[in-house]
């Protein structure tokens, strides 16, 4: 049973990142190239998928069946502080949930996500 | 008809107005309460600045006289410390620094270099009068300092918080921790006689803010069971011995203070208090004791599978984890295992020798293996402090050339060529969707995992302290000498003993004098913390450790230098290598003897001895996961050397 609905979430996770895939794009400076680039791509990805995990719940919205990931503004994009800055993250995301290695890849993505307007 | 509309809502505006103007005075008396407090400190500030400016201070009696003015300005300073030691930490540090310079590093600090933070105020002026030679400017700048410090107290950003209810639990638990930890220590007072009276006044200044407190915020008041428990805490204190060295610290933590730590706890769960400061960043509001350990958040010892907390998964992340402790494929000659320098039964270090041998098995290392268990409660990793994650720590060890000298392309190969390892290490891919494939971070992260989890034991002392075994008199007066005269709780804190004191969000370094060898003649030629952060007041310095299982790690001492718990006593006593003769410029601990008696001595030993954990150690798997490349298998549990 237990095993069912492992399988079943990673169907579902894995159809809804690739849904996401096409639909997000990142807007890295066009003075980044090659290996940067390449290693920033990387991070990016992993920065999305803990985005997806630990932070899109509250976050994304729904636009016309489209999930949205809204742009931060840059001072809400602060590292460390964030964990503080949001009364709410003390709970939702403290440091045995989220690394704050993790915070940083989910800060790059958030960063460098084509914005949406 | 229309008049008496007019009546009415006229009465209910006037109701209205004066229900707002009645709750604005009730939260605004307890922010009064507050400035008014601030307003003598800055007071006692300026006339000691006054006093200052006008003493000749190659005057013995008008030292004298300035000593008791700082103490003047001290107890107004501690009548306000509940709240301004929490509320901004930084300034704190200018009206009541430990030290002129600190290097730091806070948790939330890790990915920047450390920081040069000044000390200034009123516990460094104290010191500086003793001092051989005193320049009066200096002395002023000491005062200065703490004096415009004393205004960021004031600042609207600040005593903004003061109007709800959140930082009243916050700034309790911190004064609560700090109780327990360094109050009664002398941490921060360097004048001994002064300990027990200041704690006095320190108590009964608290209980007025809680009354003050209570009266303003009817909505989340301390209860009556808190109220009363903290008044017998201070009848408690009222009747104990003047002399810091004869306070009973272990009736006072078990009785009052940690019990109020409970309840102090509950009421932030049941009230919902929230944190902005970064100061609680590690603290967990769901433990119950100072002495639980889950009371603060160290190093996360899952790495890469943080989020996971199933049992079953943990349990198999536990046994790769397990495996690849025991096996040497993670060196680059296959003959050596993490369990070789940290020996499973000898509390994971090694017992046998100083320090252990280069991977050439020709010359020794410079330094001691420390024990793997309760690494997990220190922010920063090594004895110099190199690393601030566990998993980083076990990647750089196995890639030192003059350690495990692994490869870092080859550690992954090696590892996978193993189908074992890749089965199990496969099934764990499930865990970490930001992965998509195998990862060093996921073998890294399974051997934190698995040693981590001797960490959770608890001590005779642990059980006793927390009101569920009991200790002898013994014991406890060598934790009341730990606690006091002999002057090791200013480094090692309660509850872990080790260089993290409360808040809990950084880790301490210390300079020593520790000696090249036990004939004393020179120092260690170990720069420590200096290699990491040059400065010349972390030269030679290293990270305190913890206290805990001591009796069972030696070698003690960054280079193992003294194989005994009575020989590391006494260097203590003796006021570390400066008080041995040796010259350290930089020493942070006094070069002053602390006159310990044998019977002491003895005493200390038998309470460090209570803090040996209950650990259950484990068997070596009985064999290794083969591998597809044939050479590899003549491998042995353990490895060789």
């Amino acid at each position: 049973m237990k095993k069912t609905i492992t399988t079943l979430l990673a169907i579902t996770f894995a159809m809804i990142s690739l849904a996401q895939r096409n639909k997000v794009t990142y807007d890295f400076p066009p003075e980044m190239t090659g290996k940067i680039r390449e290693d920033f791509i990387k991070r990016w990805e992993t920065g999305k998928t803990l985005y997806g995990i630990n932070c899109a719940k509250c976050h994304n919205t729904k636009k016309k069946r489209k999930t949205i990931i809204p742009d931060f503004k840059p001072e809400q994009l602060t590292g460390y502080a964030l964990r503080v800055k949001n009364a709410q993250h003390e709970a939702s995301m403290p440091d045995n949930q989220v690394s704050p290695e993790e915070l940083g890849l989910i800060v790059t993505f958030l960063v460098y996500k084509k914005k949406c307007q | 008809m229309m008049r008496k509309y007019m009546l009415l809502s006229l009465c209910l505006l006037i109701l209205s107005i004066s229900s707002i103007s009645f709750k604005e005075t009730e939260t605004s008396d307890y922010t009064k309460a507050y400035r008014q407090k601030l307003s003598v400190f800055r007071a006692t500030q300026e006339q000691l600045l006054k006093m200052i400016t006008i003493a000749d201070i190659n005057d013995k009696d008008v030292v004298q006289q300035l000593k008791t003015t700082i103490e003047n300005a001290r107890n107004s300073m501690k009548s306000m410390d509940f709240w301004i030691r929490y509320l901004e930490p930084l300034a704190y540090k200018l009206v009541n620094g430990p030290l002129r310079v600190e290097w730091e590093t806070e948790v939330f600090e890790k990915f920047e270099k450390p920081y040069r933070r000044e000390g200034a105020g009123l516990t460094l002026a104290t010191l500086y009068l003793d001092e051989e030679h005193i320049e009066k400017d200096t002395l002023i700048l000491l005062i200065k300092s703490s004096l415009d410090a004393t205004d960021i107290f004031a600042a609207d950003s600040v005593t903004k918080a003061l109007a709800t209810y959140h930082h009243f639990y916050l700034c309790n638990r911190l004064y609560l921790l700090n109780l327990a930890a360094i109050y009664t220590t002398g941490f921060e007072n360097p004048n001994a006689n002064r300990i027990v009276p200041e704690l006095t006044e320190l108590l009964t200044s608290v209980n007025q803010i809680y009354r003050l407190y209570n009266t303003c915020f009817p909505v989340a008041p301390l209860s009556r069971e808190y109220l009363t428990l903290y008044s017998n805490l201070i009848s408690f204190v009222n009747v104990q011995n003047k002399d810091a060295a004869l306070f009973d610290h272990f009736t006072f933590i078990r009785d009052y203070v940690n019990p109020l730590f409970a309840i102090n706890q509950q009421l932030i769960l049941q009230y919902k208090v929230v944190s902005e400061s970064l100061a609680d960043y590690s603290l967990n509001k769901n433990a119950t004791s100072i002495f639980e350990k889950g009371l603060y958040d160290g190093q996360n010892a899952k790495g890469i599978f943080i989020r996971v907390n199933d049992s079953v998964a943990l349990g198999q992340i536990e046994q790769t984890g397990k495996l690849l402790f025991y096996d040497p494929i993670l060196s680059g000659n296959n003959k050596r295992s993490c369990a070789s320098c940290h020996k499973p039964k000898q509390y994971f270090t090694d017992t046998a020798i100083r320090t252990p041998l280069h991977f050439n098995r020709k010359e020794p290392l410079a330094r001691n293996a420390p024990s793997l268990i309760n690494a997990v409660y220190n922010h920063l990793i090594m004895l110099d402090g190199k690393h601030f994650t566990l998993q980083h720590q076990t990647k750089e060890v196995i890639n030192n050339p003059s350690e495990m000298s692994c490869n870092v392309n080859e550690v992954l190969a090696k590892v996978l060529s193993c189908k074992e390892y890749k089965k199990r290490l496969q099934k764990l891919l499930q865990y970490t969707p930001q992965e998509k494939e195998i990862t060093y971070d996921h073998i890294a992260s399974c051997i934190t995992w698995y040693y981590s989890k001797f960490s959770k034991s608890y001590s005779p002392f642990d059980n006793a302290i927390n009101k569920k075994g009991e200790i002898g008199a013994q014991e406890q007066s060598g934790f009341n000498l730990f606690m006091s005269k002999a002057q090791c709780a200013t480094c090692h804190f309660v509850p872990q003993f080790n260089g993290v004191k409360p808040p809990y969000i950084g880790s301490e370094f210390e300079v020593l004098g520790v000696p090249a060898d036990t004939s004393f003649v020179k120092l260690s030629l170990d720069e420590g913390r200096y290699i990491v952060n040059p400065a010349k007041e972390t030269r030679n310095a290293f990270r305190t450790g913890s206290i805990r299982n001591a009796a069972h790690t030696k070698p003690y001492m960054h280079n193992g230098v003294f194989t005994s718990l009575e020989q590391v006593i006494d260097f203590y006593d003796a006021g570390g290598g400066a008080g041995r003769g040796l010259n350290v410029t930089n020493q942070t601990l006094s070069s002053d003897s602390l006159n310990l008696t044998v019977q002491e001595k003895k005493d200390l030993i038998a309470f460090i001895k209570s803090l040996d954990e209950q650990v259950f150690f484990e068997t070596p798997p009985a064999k290794l996961p083969i591998s597809k490349t044939k050479a590899l298998n003549t491998r042995i549990v353990n490895g060789t050397y």
